[in-house]
């Protein structure tokens, strides 16, 4: 019961993940796609903007989800790692290299030194996902088998589940980016800019959902079991609410509601993400289902009362840190 | 600390060497993450020398204070 509840714990830490470092991650593919350093200039001090005073704080779910993982499920953390090693790499290296090209962009003040940290930002801020997204479908599709480095180093993440989990990884950060920035720029007074997101937003949601859709054929034919869990199993029911959000989020941009579709697409998110876990569980591994795979129950409870006692003194910060940034105030010269 | 534990990395119950990863390769990570750490103590020296020469930015920059910095 203690292991069910750390994993449903768990997973709320990479819902928040997803939800908000996957948003920064999309507001670098969004400054990458931004066009010339002077046509995408409005869009990139937007995109900073909205970013600058969030994005190493929503790193912390990334640190949440390690810990949890190797404390509540320790053999699962180290078949994960050690068979995904580069991957896994790969990702940390774009973390480094998004965030100090982030520092160093603010700090620079040649247009070719702004050019090249924006761009090193901007690269790293599309792959890092998507090699997060190859290990998500590594683990989907039960390519880590259990054990120290057991799993195959290259086709356990280069295979078809992996590749379009990735995809699929980019695409929705790209797409609440979108989203959430239509709002940012709107209460920022910038209406135009606002417009421009919104399409932007349109067409990645359009995207997300060819790729979800595209997700399932690959599922039904790389990783049945999963497919059959999603489709007439227990995750069918989050798949259902996942896709109904996406719908209502094309209409609510659409019609320009762009604080209701904030909370339509982070919901059309979270039912994938949480469609997944209930289709694959209790299957960690191959071979390895929860109970033989949890913590004892003392460290168990032990964590679950420590991340509750946490809990009472970072949401309030994270509140707090987001509705300050979040608040009403008229557009003024400060903000152009 | 961490050299007087040695050779143990669980003291008394694991050696190191037992506990590294056995995947092939390990190597070509370190030596990236080496370069990386590299090129970013370069960058970090050079920045923070053109700040100082340059222009006083006040300590923890708002936006609005760092005008001149235009973002690209």
């Amino acid at each position: 019961m203690a292991a069910a509840i750390l994993l449903a714990v768990l997973w709320v830490g990479l819902s928040a993940y997803v939800l908000f470092a996957g948003a920064d991650f999309g507001g670098g593919v969004w400054d990458l796609l931004a066009g010339g350093s002077e046509r995408g200039r409005a869009q990139r001090a937007q995109i900073e903007h909205s970013i600058g005073p969030v994005w190493e704080t929503n790193h912390v779910w990334l640190i949440f989800v390690l810990v949890v993982t190797w404390t509540g499920v320790p053999a699962v953390f180290a078949a994960l790692c050690s068979t995904l090693y580069i991957p896994l790499t790969l990702a940390a290296l774009g973390i480094i290299a998004r965030g100090a090209a982030f520092a160093f962009r603010k700090a620079s003040t040649a247009l070719w030194q702004q050019r090249l940290f924006g761009f090193t930002f901007a690269f790293s801020s599309l792959a890092t996902p998507f090699f997060l997204g190859t290990v998500a479908g590594a683990i989907a599709s039960f390519r880590v088998p259990p054990g120290l480095a057991e799993g195959d180093l290259v086709t356990s993440w280069v295979n078809p589940t992996s590749l379009i989990s990735g995809a699929l990884a980019v695409g929705v950060a790209a797409y609440l980016a979108a989203v959430y920035l239509t709002r940012d720029a709107e209460r920022g007074g910038h209406p135009e800019l606002s417009e421009r997101f919104r399409r932007r937003a349109l067409a990645a949601g359009a995207v997300v959902g060819v790729l979800s859709g595209g997700g399932l054929a690959v599922l039904h034919a790389d990783a049945p079991r999963l497919f059959t869990e999603l489709t007439s199993g227990r995750g069918l029911p989050l798949l259902v609410v996942s896709i109904a959000a996406g719908i209502a989020s094309m209409v609510l941009l659409w019609r320009r509601a762009y604080v209701a579709v904030r909370a339509t697409a982070a919901l059309a998110v979270v039912g994938l993400l949480w469609g997944w876990g209930a289709g694959q569980y209790p299957h960690l591994l191959p071979g390895v289902d929860l109970d033989q795979a949890a913590a004892a129950d003392s460290v168990l409870v032990a964590s679950l009362a420590s991340l509750g006692a946490g809990a009472l003194l970072l949401l309030p910060s994270l509140w707090w840190l987001y509705a300050t940034f979040q608040r009403e105030h008229a557009p003024d010269e400060r903000d152009r | 600390m961490e050299v007087g534990r040695q050779p143990w990395i669980v003291y008394g119950v694991l050696r190191t060497a037992d506990a590294v990863n056995p995947a092939p390769g390990l190597i070509w990570g370190a030596v990236l993450v080496g370069i990386v750490y590299t090129v970013l103590t370069a960058a970090s020296v050079y920045v923070l020398r053109r700040m100082a020469r340059d222009k006083p930015v006040p300590i923890a920059p708002q936006e609005q204070d760092v005008t001149g910095f235009t973002v690209v």
